[in-house]
């Protein structure tokens, strides 16, 4: 046994996560929606993202365990698809959209304003795991421009100051 | 099934024909029309994903990837025109974008697809001046290693996982151009087909950990046999530099092996090339001296034989040949017994195991390379029954003398064998080991291996195939085969030594009668089925 | 060009989404919701329904307007496959906003085309995939089938016939190429968004590798109202080959922008001055990118068109996904490519060399040029990776990404040149190199590479394993 399996195999039972019985339930439904329980994985991170409070390792080794699939072709999925929240992220993930039409009405000033504000460059978490910063691609809401998506929600047509508040609105 | 149906379609000009729904690819390597790939791989499901493989096809505006188009009639297919070639430079200029060209400490140069198609077809500098991309370099698992800067994210590897083996440890992480080959952590590429990742991959990426650094592929030199490692027989290509065996890499037998072979497989070598390997012979005279010339080995043998049978008649005297020899040192292996009219013949096999099915690949439980050949030639009984009356002849002293075959590669004789062969007054042992605890009196002499042998075998499924010489036998080690024919000679039953092509013709006509294969040369590189998978025999013994 | 009197013109899409509650079952009830699935249910065979969609010449509103009827024909009829009706409501394509409205307004009048379009191609399963930064969108849709499945509009016995209609709401990740038909086929079936091989086309062998039909929010949301009003009404609405109700979302440096219904055919420059009330600050247009990024762009002398299918080709760009966006006069055109290569860098899946590689490339080199570290040979060097990368891939990412590219470097070429010589403080004659030949760019470039490090979705660049060769060390961990 190499040196590499003997690491991570200790690792991995340190950390092993379950499902909630109520986890369970949801994606016992899901299963029912689609013909194989492969195309059930999307909507399985999903439950994993709520569950866990982001995906890492334990969680995609969870899933393995509970959809029978291979953990290699979870992570290999899972690494493709950037809107998952990933363990570690802090609690609200500022997600700021600096695509062309955002870009055209200003989103540099607010990725440049949150840098100043937080202290952390976009793809960073503040210290107290309070704020994750990341620049992302379209957010479908160019009308609105610049827009932060925060968690859930959408916060458009953004002034400096309306995002001063939000995230004071956070503390 | 039924045939599919011909389908006439050009590729250049040239006119062919194929079964509908053969990819273009496939049917211009048939018909010798070089067209570049990588992702491509005969033995996987087309992908279309590295786009080198594009051509012109009457049917489309855009050049199109030949692993993906299937051929239809009239279909016209360009491989040469400009824009052809344009967009092969464009992708392979594309491609070295990233790859580090480290060729010169790189273990697959030399083999390396995306080497050779540069070469061909390739731009000869690259435009771009900027940093390329870094990606891991780390280990996979116990057998095989990354170096991600190499990968070109062709997927075979992991397309081979996921149809071959079916394990699924490998998988493309991240996308675009951060996409690189990885295992997840904890659970490393570790399966029994692992290294045919290394083989399929186009460039260095995944390099086997157990060949790294060993040899430069251009100074190797290939011989077609077949492993020995089971009874599924893959066919293989050994490949030797300085009279050693560096590696085995499996050859294309859609009958037995398709494009792969197991990792254990791989390992099979390594006995010939161990350091405890025994390299002399030890002929213990009459006198108690240890006489080491090969020359006196089949006299000495023969002598000691004869001692016992002038002692205690013939039926004291056994031999146990294995399930590791060839199809010929079986062959007169059974003769010379005969001729010492002894009944006690028996064979040496490696114990059964469990079997392993993957998807697309079974690794048999039957871990001897030969069983149905020592099934055929010495019958049947020869593996167990007649062993066992020959131990018990042996502990109640009714056998006192015996030669035995012990190149069952890592396979050690069990304890019971052990302390009843120490009680023989004469004991012949061809080994691969030098056996210190072996009884005083033997005669001990070095076995033959894999890659030194020429002749053939008998795989599980009735399939009889060539084994050839790779490297040449230690200069001190004369081959078993030789040994008991000059044995044969003493007896007056053979006038002189013949190669095993000769003793494979005088073979097949004593146990396959009904199949009239003369020389050995018809078994080919792809052997020939002689007996069906299916049925079971009437046992054909040497009379 | 003549313009329309837009205030004739009768909203047929927009028409309840400024409406309170026009997201609830009971509104759309109440106005005429429903009808239209139950009248192609009920009074038509499923052939019939193909044969009214095809004769109303609607077409795909995704961004290839391929015909709508005439896909739905490709589906084989005698076939023991399950067949599936996905609906795509993975809206990426930059500055494209409009299915969004319906979706969060009037998710029932989606349903409702799914059902006739499912029952059209006579399929019993159907996906609605939603990209998954849209939640609340998400919840309106979830809220919306449940709805209708207590009204008996979705599940067993539609309308009192035996047709049976399940309809799920799949929740896409982040990932632009699952706007692709395929790609988006391939994500619904668990498995990376990465395009298929065409042919066999969906229509014939798609989700679960049975007879598939994809169609876009805006397109199946028009579909009720072909069967109420007839496909001679819709022809009426715009051109004949082309017809029908458009969103067009305008974004960029507009005083008013946001997501207009108008009908096919449009002008592009009524849509700008009129509806979306001019450029902004008073500023001249400069240009126009007329059907999302992937679309070629116009410069302001060429906006005199007309917003449809036909007559954007005709001048060598497209309507695409109906996503117009506006530049003024104080853009930076080089820095706009730069954003637009950016997002294909980002959003390519990685899977053909052209695309995975070429995108990545003209990042760096647009990165550099914007440096200050620009060569004139760059110009034509990404004009020819362009080349490299148009038609040479699976899906048309690729093509995405060098369209923009081409045209922005020819129509604009002297801004690059202008920006290249600006910042010609390096040494011409070495042509290896590139920005690291000027002092204290070294420096710069380490700390690029730090950055780079640190940002998420890419391999670490580790400074030790570029300055080692990488080979002579394996490491053991992860």
């Amino acid at each position: 046994m190499s040196a590499f399996q003997e690491i991570t195999q200790a690792a991995r039972e340190d950390e092993r996560v379950e499902f909630s019985a109520e986890a369970k339930k949801k994606i016992e439904w899901i299963y029912t929606r689609y013909p194989n329980r492969e195309a059930a994985l999307l909507p399985v991170l999903r439950v994993a993202e709520k569950e866990f409070d982001g995906i890492g390792a334990a969680a995609i080794d969870c899933i393995a365990r509970e959809m029978g699939l291979s953990p290699g072709y979870i992570y290999g999925v899972f690494t493709f698809y950037t809107h998952y929240k990933r363990a570690g992220e802090g609690k609200y993930v500022l997600q700021v959209c600096a695509t062309l039409p955002c870009a055209l009405r200003g989103c540099r000033d607010v990725v440049h304003h949150l840098e100043d504000k937080l202290g952390i460059k976009p793809g960073e978490t503040t210290e107290d795991g309070k704020f994750t910063l990341k620049k992302v691609e379209c957010l479908a809401s160019c009308d609105t421009a610049p827009v932060v998506q925060i968690n859930d929600d959408y916060h458009e047509n953004l002034t400096l100051e309306d995002l001063d508040k939000l995230l004071e609105s956070f503390e | 099934m039924s045939e599919a149906k011909l389908v006439k379609f050009k590729i250049n000009g040239q006119e062919i024909e194929a079964p509908a729904g053969t990819m273009v690819i496939k049917a211009a390597h048939e018909a010798g029309i070089d067209v570049p790939h990588f992702c491509y791989h005969p033995g996987l499901t087309p992908d279309g994903n590295c786009r080198m493989c594009l051509v012109e096809a009457s049917n489309a505006r855009k050049p199109v990837a030949s692993c993906v188009t299937p051929v239809a009639e009239g279909l016209e297919i360009t491989t040469d025109s400009d824009t052809v070639k344009e967009a092969r430079e464009g992708v392979l200029e594309l491609m070295l974008l990233n790859h580090p060209l480290d060729c010169p400490i790189c273990d697959k140069s030399g083999e390396c697809m995306l080497q050779d198609n540069v070469y061909d077809h390739g731009p000869d500098n690259s435009r771009m001046t900027e940093p390329k991309m870094m990606k891991p370099t780390k280990d996979l698992g116990s057998t095989v290693a990354l170096w991600g800067n190499r990968c070109i994210v062709c997927q075979r590897c992991t397309r081979f996982c996921e149809e071959v083996s079916g394990t699924g440890e490998l998988a493309i992480i991240h996308r675009g151009d951060s996409s690189v080959v990885d295992v997840f952590p904890g659970y490393p590429l570790e399966n029994d087909l692992s290294l045919n990742t290394v083989d399929i991959c186009p460039v260095g990426a995944l390099i086997s950990k157990d060949f790294l650094y060993e040899a430069r592929v251009w100074n190797m030199k290939d011989t077609p046999s077949i492993c020995t490692g089971c009874s599924k027989g893959c066919n293989v290509e050994i490949q030797q530099e300085r009279n050693q065996t560096r590696r085995i890499v499996p050859r294309h037998n859609p009958e037995v092996n398709d494009y792969w072979m197991c990792d254990e497989g791989r390992e099979v070598f390594k006995p010939a090339v161990s350091e405890d390997r025994l390299l002399d012979y030890q002929l213990r005279t009459a006198d108690g001296t240890i006489d080491t010339n090969p020359k006196n080995a089949a006299s000495a043998i023969f002598n000691g034989l004869n001692q016992v049978s002038a002692n205690h008649g013939t039926q004291a005297i056994a031999g146990i040949g294995s399930a590791f020899m060839s199809c010929e040192e079986l062959y007169v292996f059974k003769l010379l017994f005969d001729g010492l009219q002894t009944p006690h013949l028996g064979a040496f096999s490696r114990p059964q195991r469990e079997a392993k099915s993957f998807k697309q690949f079974e690794i048999p439980g039957d871990p001897n390379p030969n069983r149905l050949g020592v099934e055929r030639i010495l019958g049947r009984e020869a593996l167990e029954e007649n062993l066992e009356k020959i131990l018990s002849g042996i502990q109640n002293q009714s056998i006192r003398g015996a030669l035995i075959f012990d190149d069952l590669l890592d396979w050690d004789l069990p304890a019971e064998w052990q302390s009843a062969l120490s009680q023989l007054e004469f004991l012949a042992i061809f080994s691969l080991r030098d056996r210190t605890h072996l009884p005083q009196h033997s005669c001990l002499l070095p076995a033959t291996t894999f890659g030194e042998k020429d002749g053939s075998m008998l795989n599980g499924e009735g399939r009889l195939q060539r084994l050839r010489i790779a490297t040449q036998l230690p200069r001190t080690i004369r081959y078993e085969h030789e040994i008991l024919q000059q044995m044969q000679q003493e007896l007056g039953m053979r006038s002189k030594v013949v190669p095993p092509s000769a003793l494979f013709k005088e073979m097949g006509k004593a146990v396959w009668p009904q199949l009239e294969i003369s020389t050995i040369r018809e078994l080919g590189d792809q052997g020939i089925q002689v007996e069906s998978p299916t049925e079971n025999p009437q046992r054909a013994t040497v009379s | 060009m003549a313009e329309l009197d837009l205030s004739k013109y009768e909203k047929i899409l927009f028409k309840h989404v400024d409406q309170e509650g026009s997201d609830t079952i009971d509104y759309y009830l109440k106005h005429g919701g429903y009808e239209g699935a139950k009248k192609a249910i009920t009074e038509h065979r499923p052939s019939e329904v193909i044969d009214i969609v095809k004769e109303s010449n609607l077409r795909g509103r995704g961004g290839a307007g391929f015909p709508c009827g005439v896909k739905w024909s490709f589906v084989p009829q005698n076939t023991d496959k399950p067949k599936y009706f996905v609906v795509n409501a993975d809206e990426s394509e930059p500055g494209t906003f409009k299915d969004r409205v319906l979706i969060e307004r009037d998710p029932h009048s989606i349903i409702e085309g799914i059902i006739i379009g499912s029952y059209a191609i006579k399929c019993n399963v159907a996906y609605l995939y939603i990209r998954g930064e849209l939640v609340y969108g998400y919840e309106q849709l979830v809220k919306a089938v449940k709805e209708a499945y207590d009204k008996g509009m979705l599940g067993k016995g539609l309308f009192g016939t035996d047709y049976n209609l399940d309809l799920t709401i799949h929740r896409g990740a982040g990932a632009y190429i699952c706007g692709e038909e395929t790609g988006l086929l391939s994500s619904l079936e668990g498995k990376r968004g990465q395009p298929k091989i065409k042919p066999p086309f969906p229509a014939v062998e798609g989700l679960f590798r049975c007879p598939t039909v994809v169609n876009n929010v805006e397109t199946v949301c028009n579909l009720q109202h072909i069967i109420n009003r007839g496909a001679e009404w819709f022809k009426n609405i715009g051109p004949e080959k082309g017809p029908g109700p458009k969103l067009l979302c305008v974004s960029g440096h507009v005083n008013k922008p946001g997501t207009y219904e108008v009908p096919m055919g449009i002008n592009l420059k009524q849509l700008i001055y009129d509806v979306a009330g001019g450029v902004w600050k008073g500023n001249k247009l400069k240009a126009v990118i007329p059907g999302g990024t992937s679309a070629k762009v116009l410069k302001a002398e060429e906006v005199d068109v007309p917003c449809d299918f036909d007559s954007m080709m005709a001048i060598d760009t497209m309507l695409g996904s109906g996503a117009v966006i506006v530049m003024d006069d104080t853009t930076d055109m080089v820095d706009a490519l730069y954003n637009i290569i950016r997002f294909y860098h980002h959003e390519s899946c990685g899977q053909c060399t052209p695309c995975r590689e070429g995108t990545g490339w003209l990042e760096k080199i647009l990165k550099r040029i914007m440096a200050g570290h620009g060569r004139m040979e760059d110009i034509d060097t990404m004009l020819n990776i362009c080349d490299r990368m148009v038609g040479k891939t699976i899906c048309v990412l690729a093509d995405a990404a060098a369209f923009p590219c081409s045209s922005i470097v020819t129509k604009f070429r002297s801004e690059f040149e202008a920006k290249i010589q600006q910042g010609a403080g390096y040494d011409k004659r070495i042509f290896t190199g590139g920005p690291l030949v000027q002092p204290g760019a070294v420096s710069r470039h380490n700390q690029e590479r730090r950055k780079d490090k640190d940002t998420p979705n890419r391999i670490s660049l580790d400074p030790e394993l570029i300055s080692k060769p990488s080979q002579s060390k394996v490491e053991t961990t992860s």
